[in-house]
């Protein structure tokens, strides 16, 4: 059944935004998901040895915002995530305290498809920037 | 305002970012079932990628009603006449 009701809940210049952050534990559970043990994300000696505070986190457990915007965040359940960019322009560690922040740019009434374009920050500075596209299913 | 063959001009750039192939040829009769790739994805990346090239909005009757590239090229001379 089509449900333009609810597509016409999209505008261009909507925004959303949250909190968030990872927890080691939560780290240990990406390593295991992915099989990615690199001691950059798992051994802080390591990691201080490059040159960070401390472990990195995972770029693409960052990433996983842009599932939370599409899957959960919108003002219905019918847009589906096609494609995904992002651009890691600074190292996140876990614990920090993180803002999601995700503006639609450009709602398209003939295909459907919507097209975000998104920031993680740390105390007001973009480590991460990205654009994500979506398909709207009726 | 651009005539029939300078949007046409334009929209190949457009094919083949969209189609991630430099050698890919089109003409005015080319349509979805000439490419291969030419999914309903790449259709929507397609048709995105035209609307914000040319600055204007299509609807879905307008795409629904296209048979090939040249119905497109026409389509955008329209839209850029009404604007």
């Amino acid at each position: 059944m089509t449900n333009l009701h609810s597509w016409n809940k999209y505008c261009e210049g909507m925004k959303c935004e949250w909190a968030f952050s990872f927890s080691d534990k939560e780290m240990l559970i990406f390593a295991r998901l992915s099989g990615d043990y690199n001691p950059i994300h798992t051994d802080l000696d390591f990691a201080k040895s490059k040159g960070f505070n401390s472990t990195i986190t995972y770029g693409l457990l960052l990433s996983t915002q842009m599932s939370r915007l599409i899957g959960e965040e919108l003002p219905d359940k019918n847009a589906v995530l096609t494609s995904i960019q992002i651009d890691f322009m600074k190292p996140s560690y876990p614990q920090d305290k993180l803002i999601f922040e995700a503006n639609l740019v450009n709602k398209s009434e003939s295909t459907k498809a919507l097209e975000f374009k998104c920031n993680i920050l740390r105390n007001q500075r973009i480590l991460c920037r990205g654009i994500v596209n979506a398909i709207w299913i009726p | 305002m651009l005539n029939v063959t300078e949007v046409f001009n334009n929209l190949i750039p457009i094919f083949k970012s969209v189609f991630d192939d430099i050698d890919l040829v089109i003409d005015e009769t080319t349509k979805a079932e000439d490419i291969d790739e030419w999914d309903s994805l790449t259709h929507i990346r397609l048709v995105v990628s035209i609307e914000k090239k040319f600055d204007l909005r299509f609807t879905s009757a307008e795409i629904s009603n296209l048979s090939n590239v040249g119905d497109m090229a026409m389509l955008i001379m329209k839209k850029q006449t009404s604007d």
